[in-house]
């Protein structure tokens, strides 16, 4: 696979967030705010990034029966050192993702990337899928966070944009929101991919992650055996 | 057998290169992190006292743990003291505040540390501009019911549940401090261990 479409495939076609439809825990709780969306995106980014890289570099000395077991100790190490040092000089981000941090450790994404692409990769592969899977996750989480904070509080990165004037419909920035917002944004990208392929004359299917039997996690003991 | 004893010191190897690794992040954020939590509480301290030069940090001990109490002194007189006080009866688990009064018992500012309640609704609470109306003009040892209970304090409309509890949180840490007053004020003065430049 090339280098450049490793890197840009989490952008669009194989974005975490409304492709993959990986890591939608934190997805829907923090996106009340862009800032909040790109605050959690860049720190998943971060550990998605390490734990790429050591799972890449370890994918020959980590046997494969206790493959998940290790990465789940490359990650939480990861995720435990960006709550710390986030907590040390950047507190009041800190204290607004202070309880999604901890969480990143059960972040499909991560786990999942490790699994699928890490582990059976050379590491600059693993480096470029860990950035750019990570930017693509950020920007979904911006994307969401920014539909959803334009629409609940009328602000964008906190500058008002629509005025005084503006009723913000609560309920945006509340849980049902999420979902609300989610689904119009899958909806409206699974419009213009449905165009595109109609202009190219091609079939169009939805992506087929979004079917869960294609999902890797689930092929854990296939994997095994072979 | 061999191979289970392989799978396990490969493991366990794993996981003592991450403790390591983790010990030391650990040690070289501890400070930073106890430094930026000082900080966060003192920029409290200072939102909600008078202005003053000297802090002084009394921790008394009560039947129910500890109190901190913030003094403010200018000059040798006390010109507000501040302390922390929280309830559960918001909308959302714990809701935690910080209080200054004045010597003459009149509050002289409030800050919301922590809490869960509702974005948009509840949560507006946490800015300070709609705590000033909240609180101006008002004693201490006054009373915190909402005009919904028949009290004089104005709730935001539709969130008057998280008004009720920061009402109920400002005037329980009242009742304790003027209980405790006596004891902050008979402190000897070599506990002044805060200089503000």
């Amino acid at each position: 696979m090339s280098a450049s479409k490793t890197l840009f495939r989490g952008f669009w076609h194989e974005n975490p967030i409304f492709r993959l439809l990986l890591g939608l825990c934190p997805a829907l709780a923090v996106t009340t705010s862009v800032e909040n969306g790109i605050g959690m995106g860049l720190a998943s980014t971060f550990v998605l990034l390490c734990s790429n890289t050591i799972v890449s570099l370890l994918r020959d000395f980590i046997p494969k029966k206790v493959r998940i077991p290790a990465y789940i100790v490359v990650i939480a190490s990861f995720v435990t050192i960006v709550d710390l040092v986030m907590h040390a000089y950047f507190f009041e981000l800190h204290k607004s993702l202070g309880l999604f941090i901890p969480l990143i450790v059960v972040n499909c994404i991560i786990l999942g990337r490790a699994e699928a692409f890490a582990s059976r990769n050379p590491l600059p592969l693993a480096i470029l899928d860990g950035i750019g899977m990570g930017l693509g996750f950020t920007l979904g989480l911006a994307t969401l966070g920014g539909v959803r904070e334009l629409l609940g509080s009328g602000t964008l990165l906190g500058m008002s944009v629509f005025g005084d004037g503006y009723p913000p419909a609560l309920v945006m920035i509340l849980p049902p929101g999420a979902f609300l917002a989610m689904g119009m944004l899958l909806a409206g990208m699974n419009r213009l991919e449905e165009r595109r392929a109609i202009r190219a004359g091609e079939v169009y299917s939805p992506p087929r992650e979004m079917d869960c039997g294609s999902c890797v996690l689930c092929k854990l003991d296939e994997n095994i055996k072979s | 057998m061999k191979e289970t004893l392989n799978l396990a010191l490969r493991l366990a190897l794993i996981c003592a290169v991450a403790a390591l690794a983790l010990a030391q992040i650990d040690g070289l954020t501890r400070e930073p992190i106890a430094a930026a939590e000082a900080r966060a509480q003192r920029e409290a301290v200072k939102a909600v006292l008078p202005a003053f030069a000297e802090l002084v940090i009394d921790t008394l001990s009560t039947d129910t743990g500890e109190v901190v109490y913030y003094s403010g002194l200018q000059n040798g007189a006390v010109t507000g003291c501040a302390f922390t006080a929280s309830t559960r009866l918001g909308y959302s688990g714990l809701i935690e505040i910080i209080v200054g009064v004045d010597p003459g018992g009149k509050v002289t500012g409030v800050r919301i540390l922590r809490h869960a309640e509702t974005p948009g609704l509840g949560a507006n609470y946490a800015a300070p501009k709609v705590l000033n109306r909240f609180y101006k003009d008002r004693e201490l040892a006054g009373d915190w019911k909402v005009v919904k209970d028949g009290g004089p304090v104005d709730a935001i409309t539709g969130a008057t549940v998280t008004g009720r509890a920061i009402g109920d949180a400002i005037a329980t840490g009242g009742r304790r401090y003027a209980a405790d007053r006596d004891r902050i004020e008979a402190r000897p003065a070599a506990t002044a261990v805060d200089q503000e430049k």
